[in-house]
């Protein structure tokens, strides 16, 4: 290489970088390659393992205050099982009571082993996959609202793609008037997101409760996500409300994986439905 | 110990600190550790710059894919830093000193000459790392602040790790 004259190797240089710079932006734009990787999944095993330890670590630190918000959790789930039973007692009386009922969503309760709050597109790792009835598209919610969805699945472990990344979004809804719109994160606070498109005669104030939205089929309506701070028109046609989550991602530990039993005859629904239309 | 030898167990070594420790340190939006830098900065002064592109493109490729980020990102941003890693050393040591030099230092170029060098490396990476990140200008003051945060940060920790483990005893 070093007989070559000096301009036609600086050329050659020049190629080089250009060839591995494309090599870089193919990666960027095919986020999927990771997906397809079968050598990743000997790699995270390991990473898992190493950082399933570090965060056993920083749980004993946190135990104070996971344990307070445990106990919140308790009177909230006391209240609702009170409410729910009676209603159920109503409810199976009837066939459409009986059809509603297994109609429903169930948990499957998980350990946050890896967590990320300052990136742009932070991911969460939990300690269920699988094995466990997890799968690719479940929603993820915390004692404090929702958390985000499943992106990828190994047998024990699965892979969330947080509230907190520039590229999910999610549906949600202002609890007092009903009215949905799309939530989604800009970046730079990891307390705070964004419920845009919401039409600008809604009326609003500072505190109103944002809620899951009644057509999500990821995550159970009506879940608490955070309070309205303030809101101002987008482009003079909607509103964009700033939304203070309840839940800090930064201590995040026990979440729940939401399944529903319905999610995979309704997305056949409406995969036939896009057929269809194509 | 041969040369190759050597650059393979560093890379192992760099790759598995950033991995298992700095990638796992939350240090709010505004910081982001990438002490791995120093992994191209202790090359040879002489050493090739095709070379050193493949190296980083290797390392780059390795963290996105272990890490948990994006693709590509580390790939890109690194790859730039080693096609001018070597011009930016001859920017910043003083003509006809070059060829009595082994690697890049404290004591072979200065202390004021050598902060300079790693200064305009971590530059040129983070420019291209935060702009491809947050892939547009909408936030720009809140990407700068991060830039600006994690590029001073970088900076000491590599001067840091360089001074540390990596500089001759006098």
């Amino acid at each position: 290489m070093y007989n070559f004259p000096l301009l036609l190797r600086k050329l050659l240089i020049l190629l080089l970088f250009l060839v591995l710079q494309a090599g870089a932006v193919i990666l960027l734009v095919n986020n999927s390659y990771f997906q397809q990787n079968t050598i990743l999944r000997t790699v995270r095993t390991w990473q898992m393992n190493w950082w399933e330890k570090r965060s056993s670590w920083t749980a004993f630190t946190n135990l104070r205050f996971t344990n307070n918000d445990l106990a919140l959790e308790n009177t909230r789930l006391r209240t609702e099982l009170a409410k729910l039973s009676a209603l159920e007692n109503v409810l199976t009386e009837t066939e459409e009571g009986k059809r509603m009922i297994s109609d429903s969503f169930s948990f499957i309760p998980a350990l946050v082993i890896r967590n990320s709050v300052s990136r742009q597109h932070n991911h969460i790792i939990i300690n269920k996959g699988t094995a466990d009835g997890v799968r690719p598209d479940m929603g993820v919610i915390s004692d404090r609202g929702i958390v985000g969805v499943i992106s990828h699945v190994s047998d024990h472990y699965a892979m969330i793609i947080s509230l907190l990344n520039t590229e999910q979004s999610f549906t949600a809804e202002l609890l007092k008037t009903g009215t949905f719109g799309t939530l989604h994160w800009d970046g730079v606070h990891y307390r705070k997101v964004l419920l845009s498109e919401i039409p600008q005669h809604i009326n609003f104030n500072k505190g109103d409760t944002v809620v899951s939205s009644h057509f999500s089929l990821i995550f159970p309506p009506g879940i608490p996500i955070g309070s309205v701070k303030s809101g101002s028109l987008k482009r003079g046609t909607f509103l964009e409300l700033e939304v203070e989550l309840f839940s800090d991602f930064k201590t995040l530990r026990y979440v729940n994986v939401v399944s529903h039993s319905g999610a995979e005859e309704l997305n056949r629904l409406t995969d036939t439905e896009k057929e269809d239309v194509l | 110990m041969s040369d190759t030898l050597k650059y393979v167990l560093r890379f192992l070594l760099i790759m598995a600190i950033q991995l298992l420790f700095f990638e796992g340190l939350n240090l709010g939006t505004y910081l982001y550790p990438m002490p791995y830098l120093l992994f191209l900065i202790l090359f040879p002064c002489t050493y090739s710059t095709a070379w050193l592109m493949l190296w980083a493109f290797a390392f780059g490729v390795g963290l996105d894919l272990l890490g948990t980020g994006i693709m590509g990102l580390h790939t890109s941003s690194f790859v730039l830093m080693a096609a001018l890693r070597n011009s930016l050393i001859k920017t910043v040591v003083v003509k006809g000193d070059l060829d009595n030099m082994s690697v890049p230092g404290f004591v072979q170029f200065g202390n004021v000459r050598f902060g300079f060098f790693v200064l305009l490396c971590v530059l040129t990476h983070h420019l291209i790392y935060f702009t491809l990140e947050s892939m547009s200008f909408f936030l720009f003051w809140h990407t700068f602040a991060r830039f600006l945060c994690s590029l001073l940060l970088n900076v000491f920790l590599v001067l840091l790790f360089k001074r540390a483990f990596y500089e001759k005893r006098r």
